[in-house]
């Protein structure tokens, strides 16, 4: 749960790696690389590629801390779009190097021996929420969000119109920020 | 903007946080939400719901060499705030990728500094003809002063370490257009563009700067094109200027607009 509290303590951190403070970024790093890694590794799929990402995405973090804005998202929400952006940049520069070498995309890392056994309250609800989207709307903001499609590729692969395409996405991603209101999840 | 033109626009914004837009449209999504607070809010919203599909992925413990590695590389490299395109590290690739990009860099950018440089030479031939004239025409000289101190801002931009460039495509209003802007944080902004005819009567090219979702910037950045169709020009940028993730031409009236009005010419994203 994303607690004011916890909003807090990153807005110091920031604060502090801004006025170059090497410990903080090794403190934002202890607090939010175990959720990072396992994003980046669900998207890129490959841990040496996951591995490099998560540097950085941190490395980001330590020269543009500046232009976090408070008014767009919490710290921890500006840190997951600067990970899944970057993985999804690394997914699709290696799905077009394989393209050219004829090989396929490996196959998506979803479980791995350090992955969580159990899930915590948060996640139960985030999935549950996203569980109760209409299937057609979740499975284009999954592929769209995890493998990086753009919408002419969703349009493609689902065989839709460019149109409906966009009305499922949001209209998912609307549905999903109803049914987690309640959580008061800040992101 | 229409009520349909501005219908068909709200309903991107799902795809547009998600990143499945085209650059242009992507663009054309944040230009609207300067002035747009409905929508603005509804991407606020919408980016939220997508965070939260980030924590239905199970946490992984990444492995402790990462973090040493990160933490040796800041120390090895301690940044300027908000200056840096990226920072060398002692990873097997990595290094061998921002090689590769300054490489490309170079490639693009060697043909344009090798043809300034024969400019400045030149030009600095000009003035010293010209001083050796005994000053007979003081205006010339002046004029001659200035424009080899232009020429060699655009060279120090080129040269700079920060240097960053954006390749802009011509949009439905100048297909053919094509243009690069070259942004250094210390130096300014340097902007090349051609096949771009001259903007209407009355009215003139402003370039803009996007940064993030931030409000579309420009200083006054106003320029138009010559019988060619071409121009290179220098912008001077504040320092405190948020670095920019695209930049976009439009057309506005003369003197130019704090917020864009016309249509856009030309576009394009950070490389």
């Amino acid at each position: 749960m994303r607690d004011p509290a916890d909003i807090r303590t990153d807005l110091a951190l920031l604060t502090r790696i801004v006025a170059r403070e090497q410990s903080a970024l090794g403190e934002l790093y202890d607090r939010h690389s175990r959720l990072l890694f396992g994003l980046i590794l669900r998207i890129v799929r490959e841990r040496g590629d996951a591995e490099e990402v998560l540097q950085e995405v941190f490395v980001q973090a330590w020269t543009r801390a500046d232009s976090y804005n408070a008014a767009l998202g919490s710290p921890v929400g500006w840190l997951i779009g600067i990970a899944r952006n970057r993985a999804v940049d690394r997914l699709r520069s290696n799905a077009v190097r394989l393209r050219a070498e004829g090989q396929a995309m490996p196959a998506p890392a979803v479980e791995t021996p350090e992955a969580q056994t159990s899930l915590n309250e948060l996640q139960r609800e985030i999935r549950g929420a996203l569980a109760s989207l209409p299937d057609d709307q979740r499975e284009l903001i999954e592929q769209a969000y995890f493998e990086g499609l753009t919408q002419s590729e969703l349009a493609e692969r689902f065989r839709l119109p460019l149109g409906t395409v966009k009305t499922r996405v949001r209209s998912g991603l609307l549905g999903l920020r109803a049914l987690l209101q309640r959580s008061v999840i800040e992101l | 903007m229409t009520s349909a033109e501005h219908e068909e626009l709200r309903t991107s914004l799902g795809l547009y946080v998600l990143g499945g837009l085209t650059p242009a449209e992507s663009v054309e999504v944040q230009v609207h939400l300067v002035t747009c607070e409905e929508c603005s809010a509804a991407v606020r919203a919408l980016q939220m719901s997508s965070n939260a599909l980030a924590l239905t992925v199970d946490s992984v413990d990444p492995p402790a060499h990462v973090r040493q590695q990160l933490l040796r590389s800041i120390t090895a490299t301690p940044a300027v705030a908000g200056v840096r395109q990226g920072t060398p590290k002692p990873s097997t690739v990595l290094p061998w990728l921002a090689a590769a990009a300054s490489l490309v860099l170079a490639i693009g950018l060697g043909g344009y500094a090798a043809q300034l440089r024969g400019n400045v030479r030149a030009l600095e031939q000009q003035l010293n003809s010209a001083m050796l004239q005994l000053q007979s025409n003081d205006r010339q000289m002046a004029q001659a002063r200035l424009v080899v101190a232009d020429a060699q801002r655009q060279l120090s931009v080129l040269a700079a370490p920060d240097v960053a460039h954006v390749d802009l495509k011509g949009q439905a209003a100048a297909p053919q257009a094509s243009a690069r802007a070259m942004w250094s944080r210390s130096r300014g902004l340097l902007f090349a563009v051609s096949n771009l005819p001259a903007a209407p009567p009355g009215q003139t090219y402003q370039l803009w700067v996007i940064s993030g979702r931030l409000a579309p910037i420009s200083d006054g950045w106003v320029f138009n094109t010559d019988a060619a169709g071409s121009v290179t020009t220098m912008f001077s940028t504040p320092v405190a200027m948020p670095a920019p993730t695209a930049v976009a031409v439009t057309v506005s009236p003369a003197g130019g607009v704090a917020t864009p009005v016309g249509p856009m010419y030309l576009v394009g994203s950070l490389n």
